[in-house]
């Protein structure tokens, strides 16, 4: 069990127990049928290409092929129940229990976290606090519930990255004020966790799929022969526990968001986890992970939305030589995305660009990488509760240290997925 | 025998006088690239309008919170009526105003749940849920009985208009000018149907997604 997931989970359960110690309101309500909702996904997928990286591969997509050959798979892609009780009008908790298919627990926690809101000032002024297991607010295709991208089936190579990579262990404030046609808000946290960001997105690199960290799952890192790894042969394990505090710092985040007049709301977005670049515990390594993120949606009529995301970051680990660090990567990434309502559905087109720069090592243990990815979707709503997905992705890459178990370093793939996804 | 005799005369009296000396407005609203302008509100003032006596419309004063919206998303409401806010989802609502005209905040625990807020200002009153940002809404709080809203198809038919110079307003939440309302003067005549098509220059819906 991860100590920062375990913290969290305690902070939170202590939480509760105050609350609930509390004299007995009926503003308190924990377990009606209004506080529980949730969402089944269930998929249908036909990939070829590489091995995914989900089953120890290289390739890029949630779905991956047989090596040349494609494989077709029906199954339940995730199904989460989120319990959201109200403790009082102004403070609830969020838990997000969710089950994936292929990770280590069947049942695992996604989100959890307290959430404190009170009503705006009568001036527009407001506040609210989170502080628990969460997503920072980087992504914007992930407005659904339990964290799902709402336009497509895969979100984009930067938000597949903040799912699996980017969750924290927050105290969290966000200050805001709306006026009649604009709105501003600022956000800012300190967080435990998350010391291992940038593990995959160094030796796996960018990927587009829609599976989320957990607090006490991990994921398979590509594994290669240990010539290439000489430093991490014994000190890192074959999969990265994506949530957990390593090093005992704290990182911190910032985010500032303004929703102009004209129908375009910008964000930027900055993270910093702190990280101590030699520490490592249970055979996970601190990364020590920076990166901007800057956001665009414009909504230039009723049916139509443009959403674009770009990041650029550095992630460090290991020790420092004369040759430079251990590891020393610098990534970047950027998608633009159109929505267009048609009827009652919607279709969404997106195109990502990605890449890794490798600074030392390279001869070594190459961890650059250069890609691109092209995503077409229709979404189509069959009643209030149940709406269907199909999707095409297309995703192009290089990546040299393929080459260290006998792939061809740049592979195509494509996946055909349909989605039916339950809610309630 | 007599009473409903005379109700008759009466009756009769005033549809012939309404016929004869009142008209409709048809409106036909538009945005500036040609679609339809829905959920705007047509507020219509006679000549020598004073204050109008005490007038009901015909839709229910009634802003449901179902599937997580409001709805309806504008709701036109006489000055000094009741305006009941009944909860059809199964999670709890928490209802606010701040707008000058009411402000007002409501606690909505579960399904079935109904509480009643008197409007008794002229004027918007913006709706909003502090635990689902993007519920949005509006009431429009009028002292006049010649109003309607434009239907989907952008269209809104304002009824029984005494002929003459009248005073037209119309209020959309994005539309793009003071007050989001503009004013315009029309020519009813004393019978039949007047076409106005009107452009609004709205702006797109301010983003309202909230994080959590």
């Amino acid at each position: 069990m991860s100590r920062s997931a375990l913290t969290g989970a305690v902070a939170l359960a202590g939480g509760l127990i105050l609350l609930l110690a509390g004299p007995a309101q009926a503003q308190v309500d924990l377990l009606s049928p209004g506080v529980f909702s949730g969402m089944i996904d269930a998929r249908l997928s036909a990939s070829d290409g590489e091995t995914s990286w989900t089953d120890g591969g290289f390739g890029k997509t949630r779905y991956g092929g047989a090596g040349g050959g494609e494989i077709g798979r029906l199954q339940i892609a995730s199904a989460d129940i989120v319990w959201r009780p109200h403790l009082a009008w102004d403070l609830t908790a969020y838990v997000d229990a969710a089950a994936q298919p292929g990770q280590k627990h069947g049942v695992d926690l996604s989100e959890a976290f307290l959430l404190y809101k009170p009503l705006p000032r009568p001036d527009g002024l407001r506040y609210q606090a989170r502080v628990g297991m969460l997503y920072p607010p980087v992504s914007m295709e992930n407005d659904g519930p339990a964290w799902t991208p709402t336009r497509t089936i895969t979100p984009s190579a930067i938000n597949s990255w903040i799912g699996e990579e980017v969750k924290t262990l927050s105290a969290e404030v966000t200050i805001g004020r709306r006026w009649a046609d604009q709105d501003m808000s600022l956000t800012s946290a300190v967080f435990m966790g998350d010391d291992t960001s940038g593990t995959l997105l160094s030796w796996r690199g960018w990927a587009l799929h829609d599976v989320r960290s957990t607090a006490f799952g991990d994921f398979p890192i590509p594994q290669v022969p240990l010539e290439h790894k000489p430093v991490f042969a014994t000190s890192q394990g074959p999969d990265s526990q994506s949530v957990d505090e390593i090093d005992g710092r704290p990182g911190y985040y910032l985010n500032a968001e303004w929703r102009t007049p004209a129908a375009i709301t910008v964000n930027a977005f900055y993270y910093d986890n702190g990280g101590d670049r030699t520490t490592f515990v249970n055979r996970n390594w601190t990364w020590d992970t920076k990166f901007w993120n800057l956001g665009v949606r414009f909504t230039p009529d009723d049916r139509t939305e443009i959403l674009a995301q770009a990041m650029t970051g550095r992630t460090v680990t290991g020790f420092n030589t004369p040759r430079g660090w251990r590891v020393d990567a610098s990534f970047d990434a950027a998608y633009l995305m159109a929505s267009r309502k048609l009827g009652p559905g919607l279709i969404t087109g997106r195109v990502d660009a990605f890449d890794v720069r490798d600074a030392t090592f390279q001869t070594l243990d190459d961890n650059a990488e250069r890609g691109w990815a092209i995503t077409a979707d229709y979404k189509h709503p069959i009643s209030d509760r149940l709406t269907w997905l199909v999707e095409a992705l297309h995703v192009h890459s290089d990546h040299p240290s393929r080459a260290y178990v006998g792939l061809a370093q740049r592979q195509a793939q494509t996946t055909l997925q349909t989605a039916l996804r339950l809610t309630f | 025998m007599w009473r409903l005799y005379a109700f008759v005369v009466i009756a009769f009296l005033t549809l012939r006088a309404s016929a004869a000396h009142a008209g409709d407005i048809a409106f036909s609203l538009s945005n500036m690239r040609g679609a339809a302008v829905s959920d705007a509100v047509v507020t219509v003032y006679p000549q020598d309008f004073g204050r109008a006596e005490s007038f009901k419309f015909d839709w229910p004063l009634e802003v449901d919170q179902k599937n997580l919206q409001f709805a309806p998303f504008v709701l036109i409401v006489p000055v000094g009526s009741g305006v009941s806010f009944p909860n059809r989802d199964t999670v709890r609502h928490h209802v606010y105003s701040f707008s000058p005209a009411k402000p007002f905040e409501l606690k909505l625990y579960s399904r079935d749940e109904s509480r009643s807020v008197r409007f008794d200002k002229v004027g918007v009153v913006a709706l909003g849920c502090n635990i689902h940002d993007n519920m949005v809404a509006f009431i429009k709080v009028v002292d006049t009985p010649y109003a309607a809203k434009a239907d989907a198809a952008g269209l809104a038919t304002v009824r029984g208009v005494p002929a003459g110079m009248v005073q037209v307003r119309i209020w959309h939440p994005y539309l793009k000018a003071p007050n989001n309302e503009i004013v315009r003067a029309v020519m009813v005549s004393a019978s039949g149907v007047v076409r106005e098509a009107v452009k609004l220059d709205t702006r797109a819906a301010p983003d309202r997604r909230g994080a959590y």
